[in-house]
């Protein structure tokens, strides 16, 4: 399910936070509410970490990461780069890259297997970002928007995009990451979805000011609803044709 | 004019004849050809640096994506909307949408240009538009140092080349470690013939061999580039990268240089987190290294030559001792070309550079005498510019030969080369971009009447104009402009506007309008000051007097009680002090009348009312306030000046009678 919430008063949750499925960042120097909130969710099955990255609290717009690694810019001081190493699961390579735009989050959208990228990233970086996340590294725009990491959020099951895209472009992207998108907004109306709204395969967390309607779009296209249902039916369902043969 | 042949020649050879790689050359190309000896090299001066053309590899999605595209299958599905194209299955569209061809239309579209159709994607576009972004800043500035590098290297980089005169009477140049392993060398025959030389024969058997290799997969090129926690391999068929890799670990430490080790290595080891990462990442970058040149094993194999660069400690990724990490070790070649950060452009432009067959100009025109050299330098400065006079013309040899700086000397040269070839003005710094730098107006004025382009950009595509730091420097160009204004696009010259003498005479005659009007203002200004000190004394004067009669008056005062007092002071002479002493009197008189009635009041209403005195006594203090404490001038109907309980008819009584109490 997504929850709502907002960090010291600002509904920008993306901005502050980081959601994989294999870790959780959050920004350091929070309200204990916005810690705890993703704690609540997470902490029993990811590791929710605190940091800041480069001295600075925008941690989700300054670095791309899923389940497979983690890129940081390379403003991030050592000390940050020890602790997130020291805090992340030892499957999560953390790399942090020499690329000039460091602002990686907004540059960069990924799920676990396809990446989009900001048309001016060098090519050493798509290397690296192919290697370390294990992506299929796309360039391409979002409604003429350059930065595609602001103006998408997807997960392995489904992506929220720009209001502003096309049904070609819809289309095209859906077949491309291979997974089935949506345009809409989140936060009463805000276009920047990436900052609004982080989320992975079975949570999401968007900022307080989001609609029930949006909720509702969120939820069913990343397919929150039925994350624990079909789960829970799955097992079950092999404990009943036991019973039942 | 030993020179001038030479511009037509250059000019004339089609640029793919000039440079262009030696697996693109046709099979018959060395036939009958001759080795030339180093001793008949050219100068530096006459071969222009074999500048970076485009790159004649098309990488392997380039072929791939158009041989895909050859067959187009219109399924609507898998679309790419920018680029306006289909394809037919999902792996051809990711490949697409990976390809540099997308990328340049994505960022056509956003810019608002249209974009480009897949056939017109040429390599040169692709070179101009997709270079790496990361670090391009300091690779670009690079290029400039490289290019002087390049320039006073020549005389080692004729060492490192072979010089060859074709059949068709050419001379090319290539590379010594294209054909040759860094152990061998080539004898000619006037050399004595040592063990381990090549005969002249043996070695165009070789270049005959190289071209004529198959592109099988079978004679295999890698280039292997480490530095500064940076390495690529790139494996070369041909001229078509087959595969390549880049690393990049954090090794080097920032604002201090070095690797973590060579700072370890020299005793005090640092135990801060940024230490500790570096080593490890040198540690992880040998190993992934390690691995890779392991895996590639079979490309090693099936290489002809391998082509290194690793300076100092880098030399132990790749090497364990003497002993390589890789197989073929004794086909290591150095690279004898200058080598920025190593990326896989960085290795294809390497690689391109070592594969090219430069041609030479021809060393007879090629090596013109020195006086030669400086008269043909005057002569076409006065061939291209319109009227200098003989006198001119004599006075800028005299002038190139003793006077100048041998700085201004040299680039004379460039320049006749420059405006020899109207068309390629950019990256060249001439002698009015040094003048100009220099602020030297009379050198500019001259070179600018001798003929010299303004418009000529230098490596930094700065015009003389913008360098200019001087005023009277930046004016030079204006009114040379105002004088010659269709000579030159004045407009590419970057010099804003004309300087004509009427609008420099307008100007000096607002400036000294402008000068008098200030002076006329600080001459009142003075006055006004003076005027006000004058009055100011008067005051001062006045009220010293005044301060005496007060004096004077003390006694009486006491003494005589509310009647007028005669002048008593033997003292007092002036007319003003008879007068501050009549209106002295006035005041009394009228004070003590104000008494009297006051009195005359209280008697008539003590029997009325006992308030009453309460009542008259702020009133009497109201009339005693009511005057000036020092002067004792009547307030009423005034604004007072006040200061503790005293109040004042002026500022100036204050004063006056603040000194007094002070005095007191």
């Amino acid at each position: 399910m997504a929850s709502r919430l907002q960090f010291e008063n600002n509904c920008e949750v993306g901005v502050f936070s980081k959601l994989t499925n294999a870790y959780c960042l959050v920004a350091i120097g929070g309200s204990e509410s916005f810690y705890s909130t993703f704690e609540a969710e997470l902490a029993d099955v990811i590791p929710v970490v605190k940091t800041s990255i480069a001295g600075t609290r925008i941690i989700g717009r300054l670095c791309a990461g899923n389940k497979n690694g983690l890129l940081v810019p390379h403003t991030t001081t050592d000390q940050e780069l020890q602790h997130l190493r020291n805090s992340l699961p030892d499957q999560v390579v953390v790399q942090r890259i020499d690329e000039k735009l460091s602002a990686l989050g907004n540059c960069i959208a990924c799920n676990d297997h396809v990446a989009l990228a900001h048309t001016d990233l060098d090519r050493e970086t798509e290397e690296i970002i192919a290697d370390v996340l294990g992506v299929e590294v796309f360039r391409q725009t979002i409604a003429g928007n350059i930065l595609v990491g602001s103006y998408c959020a997807f997960s392995n099951r489904g992506g929220l995009v720009h209001p502003h895209t096309s049904i070609e472009d819809l289309d095209e992207l859906s077949t491309l990451l291979q997974v089935p998108l949506v345009a809409g907004t989140v936060n009463r109306g805000s276009e920047v979805i990436g900052a609004g709204i982080t989320v992975n395969d079975w949570t999401a967390f968007c900022g307080s000011d989001t609609t029930a309607t949006e909720l509702s779009v969120i939820e069913s296209v990343f397919k929150l609803r039925e994350a624990r249902p079909s789960a829970i039916v799955d097992e079950m369902r092999k404990s009943l044709i036991d019973s039942y043969v | 004019m030993a020179t001038a042949p030479l511009l037509p020649t250059t000019n004339s050879t089609s640029q793919e004849k000039r440079h262009r790689s030696i697996f693109d050359v046709p099979t018959d190309f060395f036939d009958a050809c001759r080795l030339l000896s180093p001793s008949s090299s050219p100068s530096p001066a006459s071969t222009s640096v074999a500048p970076e053309i485009p790159s004649p590899i098309e990488t392997l999605d380039e072929v791939d994506t158009i041989s895909k595209n050859g067959v187009e299958v219109t399924i609507p599905r898998w679309t790419c909307n920018t680029c306006k194209a289909e394809f037919d299955s999902l792996q051809d569209q990711r490949f697409h949408f990976k390809s540099d061809f997308h990328r340049i239309n994505v960022k056509l579209s956003i810019a608002g240009k249209d974009i480009v159709k897949e056939e017109d994607f040429d390599e040169s576009f692709k070179d101009c538009d997709i270079s790496s972004v990361s670090g391009s800043e300091d690779e670009a500035e690079k290029v400039s140092i490289l290019r002087t590098d390049a320039q006073r290297g020549f005389v080692e980089s004729v060492k490192q080349k072979l010089f060859i005169r074709l059949k068709t009477g050419e001379r090319v140049s290539i590379w010594k470690s294209l054909v040759l392993n860094d152990s061998e060398s080539v004898c000619f025959e006037n050399d004595n013939v040592l063990g381990g030389c090549l005969r002249e024969s043996e070695v165009i058997e070789r270049l005959k061999f190289l071209i004529h290799e198959e592109r099988n997969g079978t004679r295999l090129r890698i280039v292997l580039l480490a530095s500064g926690g940076h390495f690529v391999g790139c494996v070369f068929d041909g001229n078509s990268p087959v595969l390549h890799k880049t690393f990049h670990r954090y090794v080097v430490r920032a604002k201090a240089g070095k690797k973590q080790s060579s700072k370890d290595g020299t005793g005090r080891a640092a135990h801060s987190a940024g230490a500790s990462l570096r080593r490890y990442n040198e540690l992880a970058l040998k190993k992934d290294i390690q691995e890779l040149l392991d895996v590639w094993k079979p490309y090693f194999d099936a290489s002809s030559c391998i082509y290194l660069y690793a300076p100092s400690s880098n030399r132990q990724l790749l090497f364990d001792g003497n002993k390589a990490y890789f197989s073929h070790q004794h086909h290591v070649r150095n690279i004898p070309l200058s080598i920025r950060r190593p990326t896989f452009k960085e290795a294809r432009r390497i690689y391109n550079q070592l594969a090219q067959v430069t041609y030479e100009v021809d060393e007879k025109e090629s090596l013109p005498d020195t006086i030669d050299d400086l008269v043909s330098t005057t002569s076409t400065i006065t061939n291209s510019c319109p009227g200098p006079s003989k006198e001119d013309l004599n006075d800028s040899i005299n002038s190139a030969e003793s006077t100048e700086p041998s700085s201004i000397k040299k680039k004379s040269d460039d320049l006749h080369v420059s405006s020899g070839s109207e068309s390629e003005v950019a990256g060249m710094t001439t002698p009015l971009h040094e003048a100009t730098q220099s602020g030297d107006v009379h050198q500019v004025l001259k070179l600018l009447e001798q003929g010299l382009d303004p418009c000529i950009k230098d490596e930094r595509g700065r015009t003389p104009y913008m360098l200019a730091n001087d005023k009277e420097v930046r004016n030079t160009f204006r009114r040379f402009m105002a004088l010659n204004i269709d000579r030159w696009d004045w407009h590419a010259a970057n010099v804003p506007s004309a300087l004509t003498k009427e609008m420099e005479e307008s100007q000096a005659a607002k400036q000294t309008e402008k000068e008098e009007k200030r002076k006329a203002r600080a001459k009142e200004l003075k006055k006004l000051r003076k005027a006000r000190e004058k009055k100011a004394q008067a005051e001062a004067a006045s009220s010293q007097n005044a301060a005496a009669v007060l004096v004077n008056r003390a006694t009486p005062i006491s003494a005589i009680k509310g009647q007028s007092q005669p002048s008593g002071g033997s003292k007092i002479s002036t007319e003003e002090l008879k007068r501050a002493e009549a209106i002295e009197r006035e005041k009394r008189a009228a004070a003590a009348e104000r008494r009297m009635a006051a009195v005359a009041a209280i008697n008539a209403q003590s029997s009325s009312t006992s308030t009453v005195p309460a009542m008259a006594q702020p009133k009497s203090g109201l009339t005693s306030d009511i005057t000036c404490s020092c002067c004792n001038v009547s307030l009423a109907g005034k604004v007072p000046f006040h200061r503790y309980n005293y109040k004042y008819c002026s500022t100036s009584c204050m004063h006056v009678h603040r000194e007094i109490l002070e005095d007191e």
